[in-house]
């Protein structure tokens, strides 16, 4: 039973969680004058030897290395053991047995739409991560260089490499969109923010807003752009009305009117 | 503009255009001249023929139809592409929402049915493929006009004849049924007791009876799978002056807007919303309690 409530496992930031109550003076746990109604308290000490847990000294560095290289060896041996070609086969097919055609169905294509904002960040900080977990399991690799065969070596690295890249290139087009609507880079993790957002999202890091003229001019362009073919439409639109006139349409479409249109007609007469 | 206000705004302005359009019912107390302005919006210009001046009382010309008569004659229709370029520019599909009598009456339908979507499946690439029919029926038949082409048009008894192809979307048009033929079958029902139907009538009239039967079901059936004026002018969303835009930062994704809009548009993917469904009906603007979209000029 401790009798100072620093020893006690429930007691956190100068309150005893047991009782939900603020303890003034830990050197007087206010649990022991509960005692007498029932309540029980366990110290770390008591609570050990309830689950059993053994006393373990801290493992040495040359200990946890010495595990690695084992575990790495088992590796290698149960991929001699099973080599990949052999469970990738196909069983062998049934002599007799008839496969059913297979239908092809084509599916249309979704129509392409331009990405938000939100999503283009989302995207970037999705792979950004990946990226990072791609980075470090690199880096392990290399730590561990000798410690595992070097054609698996070789061939992992490879794989990362090729995967790292493939991700940077991604995260460069995807930075690039983002940057060019408004998104925030956070100076301490890389993450994309949105422009309104005051701290990064992934770090916290305080975010200094940018200003509208860095990225504005882009978008200005392309709004220029669409501005311009929307007034050159309409301007085409007014040429064709007066075209029309000209043209003597306006006494047609009139002339339309005056008769009961055939499809109607037909509709309407047994 | 106070909350929920434009639905009812749009309901008055749509029996108002719709008084305007067909202005020409008062002739026998005032004599009315016909504009011959052709306007996408499918208000026939068949419209009153048999019923009450015995000719028809429309003041405008269904850009449809001026475009597939005018074709099928082999006429260049300047006027008609001119009107619906310059509209398609300026205001994109907003006379789907504001104007059509017969989108209007659907969304009605919808609404007061409790604003249910049970049919949840996209026929957009439908209407394009319907679009693409009737110009290339149309061209085919001005081509024959005209006589570049010399080959004789199917003919099927009385349903595919001749005036068929001058018209290929008219002969279907439920608007058509729902205003010319409804209401003059309903007269002569009253009148005589009697009631004669055709087999292009009865094929009409079902065609009808189905759209407004999905309506309760989901929102401006025939808007969005069929309509071909309305893809039409659903291209023209992309540029159009006038936009609905998004601002990422006030939305919380909340789904109010998609829930209410009657062209189920899934507003939260754009930032500007170019979607060539979208009919400017404002209803997610007007149900937006963060104010994340609103109207906007190039």
């Amino acid at each position: 039973m401790p009798k100072d409530c620093r020893d006690c496992i429930f007691f956190s930031n100068g309150r005893c969680l047991k009782l939900n109550i603020k303890v003034d003076n830990p050197a007087s746990p206010p649990c022991l004058e509960k005692e007498k109604t029932g309540a029980i308290t366990l110290s770390l000490e008591d609570l050990e030897k309830i689950i059993g847990v053994e006393e373990k000294k801290p493992a040495t560095l040359e200990e946890v290395f010495s595990e690695i290289r084992e575990y790495g060896e088992e590796i290698e041996v149960s991929r001699e053991e099973v080599p990949f070609k052999e469970v990738a086969e196909k069983p062998p097919r049934k002599e007799g047995v008839e496969v059913p055609p297979v239908e092809i169905v084509s599916v249309p294509p979704k129509p392409k739409r331009e990405l938000t904002l939100e999503e283009i960040i989302r995207k970037y900080n999705s792979v950004l991560e990946d990226l990072q977990k791609n980075l470090n399991s690199l880096s392990m690799l290399e730590e561990f260089k000798d410690t595992i065969s070097p054609e698996v070596y070789e061939e992992r690295k490879r794989e990362l490499e090729e995967v790292i890249d493939e991700q940077q290139k991604k995260l460069k087009s995807l930075e690039k969109m983002a940057v060019s609507k408004g998104a925030i880079k956070c100076p301490q993790c890389n993450a994309l923010n949105l422009p309104s957002s005051k701290v990064c999202t992934r770090c916290g890091r305080k975010l200094v807003k940018r200003k509208k003229e860095e990225y504005e001019p882009k978008r200005k362009e392309k709004l220029k752009a669409k501005r311009f073919f929307t007034f050159s439409l309409i301007a085409l639109g007014i040429i064709l009305i007066y075209m029309g006139i000209l043209n003597g349409d306006w006494s047609y479409l009139k002339s339309l009117i005056q008769i009961p249109c055939a499809s109607c007609l037909k509709g309407l007469l047994p | 503009m106070p909350k929920r206000k434009i639905g009812v705004i749009r309901a008055i302005l749509a029996v108002f255009f719709f008084f305007l359009m067909n202005l020409r019912v008062l002739e026998p107390l005032v004599e009315i001249e016909a504009t011959g302005l052709p306007l996408p919006v499918l208000n026939c210009f068949s419209m009153g023929v048999f019923i009450i001046v015995n000719r028809p009382s429309s003041t405008i010309v269904c850009a449809m139809g001026a475009l597939q008569r005018s074709i099928a004659q082999g006429y260049i229709p300047l006027l008609t592409i001119g009107v619906i370029i310059l509209i398609g520019a300026i205001i994109g599909r907003a006379f789907c929402g504001w104007v059509c009598p017969f989108g209007l009456i659907q969304e009605a339908l919808w609404r007061i049915a409790g604003k249910k979507n049970k049919i949840k499946f996209d026929l957009s690439y439908v209407q394009d493929a319907i679009l693409l029919l009737v110009i290339f029926t149309v061209i085919l038949k001005g081509l024959v006009t005209v006589a570049i082409l010399s080959i004789q048009l199917p003919i099927y008894g009385k349903i595919i004849d001749e005036t068929f192809y001058e018209g290929p979307f008219c002969a279907f048009c439920p608007s058509a049924t729902l205003l010319i033929i409804l209401p003059s079958k309903m007269l002569e029902v009253a009148l005589t007791g009697e009631i004669s139907l055709t087999p292009w009538a009865i094929l009409r009239l079902s065609i009808l009876a189905f759209f407004i039967a999905a309506s309760l079901f989901t929102p401006r059936p025939f808007c969005r799978w069929i309509c071909p004026l309305g893809v039409l002018m659903g291209y023209f969303n992309k540029i159009s002056l006038l936009t609905i835009k998004r601002d990422p930062t006030k939305c919380i994704k909340c789904d109010k807007c998609l829930r209410n809009c009657p062209m189920k548009i899934n507003i939260i993917e754009y930032e500007t919303i170019t979607s060539k469904k979208c009919i400017k009906c404002l209803s997610c603007v007007d149900v937006c309690h963060k104010k994340a979209l609103s109207v906007s000029i190039k």
